[in-house]
């Protein structure tokens, strides 16, 4: 079971796809098994269902406690765009300070040079 | 007594090759049996009997069978409660149960089959949604997505309701696609992204390697289109703006998504929207950005129709600004011993700068560094300087307790001058000083220092300025004057400009010549 706190939240329902895709392949498994002609293997037959029956409720619960969390995320409650047009305003501001400092260091540098 | 039977033999028959054929060797006991047995045929006749017997019976039953099958075929009067199978013979239940089997097994193989296919399509559909909605979702971290009704797909939402709908942007709404591996695409054009340009008019110009880089992409893209619509806003207010107040500017020309305006004094400026790429980004772009930034989104403190003069305005005092700091590098170039600094005001339409003097030590401790400020708000220009020193305040403190301030008010034209006269004081203001930390008694005028000799003749050292002399602006002259009152004989021998180590110099002369 992954912990909450080290995935995100795309990525636990990610695993739980990985877990169905897994699923579908132990029910595939033991039909192969059943139809073998010379019977199934026991052992086989029991380990494949065990696994199935974990994975079913590994994907139970992680999905119940994906369908709790998700009632509580609001996307965008509070929009962001004016403090965002803000921040491009910053950076051309940067930008432009930084150009002007290298031409600064450009004058220094031919002054240096012609010293 | 016994008798042997005769070895001769009735003979059957004789075949044409010779061959004799005998009767059988029938016992006489033997011919009895098989005598009576011929004769005997009751039981024979009594089961054929009993076969005919039972057919007909047969036929009878089936008879009533069908009548009653008939009957209730038409449901008149019955209808059929159950039916059993008649037991089937083992062969028969041994070959059922064999095909049943076997039909088991291939409906297991086909339905194993089916499984492993669907877990390796789904698998593969899986992984494409991951990388579709990793993007989308490393997106919804800056951008509001919205889910359109009834279809699958997404949009970027870029509208703003702080923004005036006059020129409702298409732009605002971004579909979100797919390109051809099923990875997040938006399709942008970069030519209806507009950026603000703002120019001086001259009187007398995917596919995408990585996923990663993908998100990038599309990230940037965005960016674009949500400043344009902010770079559309302010080209509308400004539109606006110009065309309701006419304080310091005036419209002289208007096209499509372009103004020029006149300042005045043969300054004329524009401001377009172009297509981004075309543009570098000045400072005056950013600050008109800056200035609507806070109108639009709600610091709201000034009103919107001065915005636009107070920007034409900041422009103005900047272009004033750079006059004046030719000016002031010009007099900090000529006189070595002065430094410039520029002081920062934080405000758009006020500017700064200091000049320094540094004078060389003395034996006796003594202020050392004397400043001129120049403030300039809009385009008026103040001159504060450290003037004499007080009398009472000498050696303690900060310069504002020691010494008066002088203040002037002057133009751009007067400023060299100016300035020029008050290093000068400073530097007669520091002379006297020493002077009188050696005890020696002189005399300060604002421009000249002099002592008085034994025939009350007075000697001085005098300060000339001129911004225009390319030698050095402030030069110095020996005046020896023959009395106080008459002033009739003046001699006067020029020294040129001075360092001030020789300034120094030549005081102790003049002093070591007084005492």
């Amino acid at each position: 079971m992954d912990s909450q706190g080290q995935t995100t939240s795309l990525q636990r329902l990610e695993n739980v796809e990985k877990r169905i895709v897994k699923v579908l392949e132990l029910a595939g498994g033991v039909m192969d098994e059943l139809a073998s002609p010379v019977g199934p293997r026991k052992d086989l037959v029991q380990n494949h269902c065990l696994e199935f029956m974990q994975l079913i409720k590994d994907i139970q619960v992680a999905l119940r406690d994906e369908i709790k969390s998700a009632c509580e995320y609001r996307p965008f409650e509070k929009c962001d765009y004016g403090p965002r047009i803000a921040n491009e305003i910053c950076f051309k501001k940067v930008e432009y300070v930084m150009s002007q400092l290298e031409a600064m260091k450009q004058t220094i540098d031919e002054h240096n040079a012609a010293a | 007594l016994s008798l042997d039977k005769l070895p001769i033999k009735r003979l059957d028959s004789i075949e044409e090759n010779g061959n004799e054929r005998f009767p059988l060797d029938v016992d006489y006991d033997e011919k009895r049996v098989s005598l009576i047995r011929r004769i005997d045929f009751a039981w024979a006749i009594w089961q054929w009997q009993g076969m005919v017997e039972n057919l007909q019976l047969a036929h009878q039953e089936l008879s009533v069978i069908i009548d009653f099958i008939n009957t209730v075929e038409t449901n008149d009067a019955v209808t059929v409660a159950s039916m059993t199978r008649p037991k089937s013979l083992p062969n028969e239940a041994l070959s059922d149960l064999a095909v049943s089997a076997a039909t088991k097994l291939q409906c297991y193989r086909q339905v194993g089959k089916y499984f492993k296919q669907s877990a390796k399509a789904f698998e593969q559909q899986v992984a494409r949604e991951a990388r579709f909605y990793g993007a989308l979702i490393r997106l919804q971290q800056n951008w509001k997505v919205k889910r359109q009704r009834g279809n699958e797909g997404f949009t970027f939402d870029l509208f703003d309701n702080s923004y005036d709908q006059g020129r409702s942007s298409s732009m605002s709404t971004v579909r979100v696609n797919h390109d051809a591996a099923g990875m997040l695409a938006i399709n942008v054009s970069p030519e209806l992204c507009h950026s603000l340009q703002f120019g001086f008019v001259s009187e007398t110009g995917i596919e995408s390697s990585s996923d990663e880089e993908c998100v990038k992409k599309t990230h940037s893209l965005l960016r674009d289109v949500h400043q344009a619509i902010f770079n559309e806003q302010v080209f509308d207010l400004v539109n606006r703006e110009a065309f309701n107040t006419s304080t310091g500017f005036t419209l002289t020309g208007i096209r499509e998504n372009y103004l020029q305006l006149s300042l005045g004094q043969g300054t004329s400026v524009y401001l377009s929207l172009v297509s981004t790429g075309q543009s570098n980004s000045t400072c005056y772009e950013i600050y008109i950005q800056q200035i609507y930034h806070e109108h639009i989104f709600g610091r709201g403190s000034e009103k919107g129709s001065y915005l636009l003069s107070h920007f034409f305005m900041s422009l103005a005092h900047r272009i004033f600004s750079t006059k004046i700091l030719a000016e002031l590098e010009n007099v900090v170039f000529k006189v070595p011993y002065l430094q410039l600094i520029s002081n920062p005001t934080w405000h758009s339409r006020g500017s700064s700068w200091t000049l320094f003097m540094e004078v060389p030590p003395s034996i006796l401790r003594g202020k050392r560094q004397f400043w001129t400020k120049v403030v300039v708000i809009d385009d008026c220009i103040s001159v504060k300087a450290e003037g004499s020193p007080n009398v009472s305040g000498l050696f303690k403190g900060k310069s504002e307790d020691t010494h008066s301030i002088n203040k002037y008010d002057c133009n751009l034209a007067d400023l060299p001058v100016i300035i020029l006269q008050q290093v000068a004081s400073q530097i007669i203001n520091w002379l006297y000083h020493e002077a009188l930390m050696v005890g020696i008694k002189a005399n300060r005028d604002f421009l000249c220092l002099s002592f008085e000799l034994e025939q009350g003749e007075t000697l001085g050292l005098v300060a000339n300025v001129d911004p225009k002399d390319s030698d050095g602006c402030i030069s110095w002259s020996l005046v020896m004057e023959d009395s106080e009152v008459q002033k009739l004989h003046t001699n006067r021998k020029f020294l040129g400009p001075l360092s001030l180590e020789l300034l120094y110099a030549t005081l102790i002369d003049l002093i070591a010549f007084v005492s």
